[in-house]
């Protein structure tokens, strides 16, 4: 039904990944450096949190985190309507925003800004309009410790916890 | 004796009369006839003679006293609320005609009692003619004017006696199911539902009053625990046992009227909590309503929708809601498919006609463009050739699929044919687990109705949930059922603390109404207000990303009615 070539980005996550791919423009290349930088950093202090977690039982998980700023509309050659195109990006964007509150509430965390007002450009994703949106974000880095969080472990994975129970 | 009853007309004339035209009047009604017309007064803002009542704010500005009506600030059961969107104090007789101290006897230290004592102001015992000059006039007895937050009511001497007659009737006694040592609830379900549901309900229900009871008796042995509980709850909450029946519905829902009244006439509970039913609920809604019992959040898939509904407070409007929010979505967007029309197939079955009336009346509402509807008999599958032949010869900008996952193969085939162009949705709830195993070729075309948080942002309350399942695991259990019974509970706990040892219906109802919004489980948001009786009013339009550990994504906000 639709044919997209465009490298897009889906998630955060997604994000991260492929952050050296991004299309770039000035303000661009600057952040690139940073996400460059937080892979790196996501990586080493996997690593670290991993030897650290088998001492003392005290792991961290790492979560990138968008907070959106800003959104417009970049209709491109589309033609789109700007109006309607920034109402479908406000949400767009919107949805692009972390709710920070499912780590924040859960205990033992720390949240560490990484970047601040980074350009993203995300697909409409509306089957009537073409064109991008462009969302401003800090990106934060959300690094978790588990402590309070039993059942889930490094790699956010479930694991079998009886700990209600006592068993 | 010949001029003796000349004689005491005139006595009375002069000295009594003012008191005697109080009563006489309302003396000569029946209590029936008194709650009528004082109801009317109370609740609508209309007089006696079927006008009217005049009313003047601050600055003698005249107002509207069917729109300041006593009942949208003191509430239906007069008890008022000093949390919430309003603030005012209780205007019923009992309390009125009380000496009112910075205090509550008894409950000093106990923060909800306290906040309530000191919010208001002290003030000497009300009488009939300074409650009457108070209505009136808005001086209270202290001399303080209250009209910078009351209206004053220019009424006839008559009918202020109705009126004062009625608020000494007001949440006078409690209701039934309330006693000093006792407060009974009880839980409907139907027969025949899925015995895991039917336990996902009951067990965390349950659990909430086992542990309110073993409160109770924890600090009967524990200082410490006696300190903590008796801060939370109040000495008279505290003392209180719950209890809670399990009324089970045999039979055709044609018969559970009368099954209702044999279970209610041994047991009067002082309200139902949750409730279960994938089929109808009418006969308990209306039960509810004749026997002025609230119900709050039955798990019901449909609903009685009734704006004048009073007992019943539902989680949400069921099925039908999704169908509602997918045409206000669509709406937001049809400029950009002017002309062309939608195509909407649902299957002919309950859980289908709930869907699609839902998106043809919010539709027909926004006066958009023309639907084509089209029924799929129960038992046949949704045939992909077919339905793609339709749209080539319509060319629909919208299609809707109101179906199960069956039809995942046909609404497969749409999302990937490069011969039309338009937008493609799905109830993402109907199509059960199957939805995160979508072939990953068909999650870009495809739109779905979700009318909850989206489940990674709700997994910070996961641990909330496990703490009522007394050890027992959440896999064991439908977690939809467990976060709407944990939101029973959350609420009945919240509404019984604010209602401050008063135990009447309308009050519990009333408490619940002013209670903030607050996250909740399951629902991006609930939110209460005066007579609100359906909590959750928004649905998010999702698609579904990418990968073996897809994760939903919104294409819409919370859209809401
Ligand atoms: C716009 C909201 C509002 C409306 C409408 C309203 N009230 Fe009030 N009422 C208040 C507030 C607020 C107070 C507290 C005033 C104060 O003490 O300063 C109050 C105080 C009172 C009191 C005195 C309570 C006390 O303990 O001193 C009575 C009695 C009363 N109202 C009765 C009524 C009746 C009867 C009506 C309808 C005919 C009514 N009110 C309509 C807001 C309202």
């Amino acid at each position: 039904m639709k044919n997209v070539q465009r490298r897009v980005m889906t998630s955060p996550q997604e994000l991260v990944d492929m952050g050296i791919n991004m299309r770039a423009t000035k303000q661009e290349i600057n952040c690139q450096v940073y996400l460059l930088l937080s892979l790196v950093l996501f990586v080493s202090l996997f690593f670290l949190s991993a030897t650290f977690a088998q001492a003392t039982e005290s792991p961290e998980r790492v979560v990138t985190a968008f907070l959106v700023t800003a959104y417009d509309y970049d209709p491109g050659a589309s033609g789109g309507d700007i109006e309607m195109g920034r109402s479908i990006c406000a949400t767009q964007c919107n949805a692009f925003s972390t709710d920070y509150l499912n780590y924040s509430e859960a205990g033992g965390w720390r949240i560490i800004k990484m970047a601040s007002q980074e350009q993203l450009r995300l697909e409409i994703k509306n089957p009537f309009m073409d064109g991008d949106c462009l969302c401003t974000a800090d990106r934060y880095e959300i690094r978790i410790n588990e402590l309070s969080y039993p059942d889930r472990n490094i790699l956010g994975e479930k694991i079998d916890h009886e700990f209600e129970s006592g068993q | 004796m010949k001029y003796f009853v000349p004689l005491l007309l005139v006595l009375l004339m002069a000295g009594f009369m003012p008191l005697n035209l109080f009563a006489a009047p309302v003396e000569s009604l029946t209590v029936e006839q008194v709650r009528i017309l004082g109801e009317r007064m109370y609740r609508e803002g209309v007089l006696p003679s079927g006008e009217p009542m005049q009313a003047f704010a601050a600055g003698e500005i005249p107002v509207e006293a069917t729109t300041f009506t006593c009942i949208s600030c003191h509430l239906r059961s007069g008890l008022g609320a000093i949390e919430g969107e309003v603030i005012a104090p209780p205007t019923t007789g009992r309390i009125l005609y009380e000496l009112r101290e910075p205090y509550m006897k008894g409950n000093e230290f106990v923060p909800s009692y306290h906040s309530y004592a000191v919010t208001l102001p002290a003030r000497p015992a009300y009488t009939d003619e300074t409650l009457a000059k108070m209505i009136a006039s808005g001086v209270d007895p202290n001399g303080r004017s209250t009209m910078k937050v009351m209206p004053r009511y220019q009424i006839e001497d008559d009918d202020m006696a109705i009126l004062i007659a009625y608020l000494k009737t007001l949440s006078s006694e409690f209701s039934t199911g309330a006693s000093k040592e006792f407060l009974h609830f009880a839980t409907v379900i139907v027969d025949g539902t899925d015995p895991v549901e039917i336990e996902s309900m009951v067990l965390p229900l349950q659990f909430n009053i086992d542990r309110k009871n073993s409160l109770a008796i924890a600090s009967q042995n524990n200082a410490r625990v006696a300190r903590m509980a008796y801060n939370m709850l109040g000495p008279d909450l505290l003392a209180k046992r719950f209890t809670l029946e399990r009324w089970v519905l045999k039979g055709p829902s044609s018969t559970w009227y009368s099954q209702l009244e044999n279970f209610y006439k041994k047991n009067p509970v002082f309200a139902l909590l949750g409730g279960i039913s994938h089929g109808d609920w009418e006969p308990v809604h209306r039960f509810c309503e004749d026997n002025q019992l609230p119900n709050i959040f039955p798990l019901v898939d449909y609903p009685v929708l009734d704006e004048n509904n009073w007992q019943t407070i539902y989680l949400s409007r069921g099925f039908r809601q999704e169908g509602e929010a997918a045409a206000r979505y669509l709406a937001s967007m049809s400029e950009l498919f002017k002309e062309r029309r939608v195509l909407q197939i649902s299957r002919a079955s309950r859980r289908g006609n709930a869907l699609k009336n839902g998106f043809n009346d919010s539709w027909a509402q926004k006066k958009k463009s023309a639907v084509t509807d089209i029924s799929l008999p129960v038992g046949s599958t949704l045939n992909a050739q077919q339905l793609l032949k339709i749209i080539k010869t319509q060319d629909p900008a919208v299609v809707i699929v109101w179906d199960d996952a069956s039809a995942i193969p046909a609404l497969r085939a749409v999302a990937q044919t490069t011969d039309w162009k338009g937008l493609l949705l799905t109830s993402g709830t109907w199509l059960g687990d199957d939805l995160w195993a979508l072939p990953e070729d068909m999650r870009d075309g495809l739109y779905m109705t979700w009318p909850y948080r989206l489940p990674h942002e709700n997994i910070r309350f996961d641990i909330s949930l496990k703490r009522i399942l007394s050890g027992r695991k959440l896999e064991d259990f439908n977690s939809e059922i467990i976060s709407k019974a944990y939101i029973s509970n959350e609420v009945l706990g919240k509404a019984l603390i604010d209602m401050r040892g008063e135990y009447y219906r309308d009050f519990f109802l009333d408490s619940i109404d002013m209670l903030n919004d607050t996250y909740f489980p399951l629902y991006e948001r609930l939110s209460f207000g005066q007579g609100q009786r359906y909590a959750s009013k928004g649905c998010f339009i999702v698609q579904l990303g990418k990968g073996v550990n897809p994760q939903l994504e919104r294409r819409s906000e919370w859209v809401t009615r």
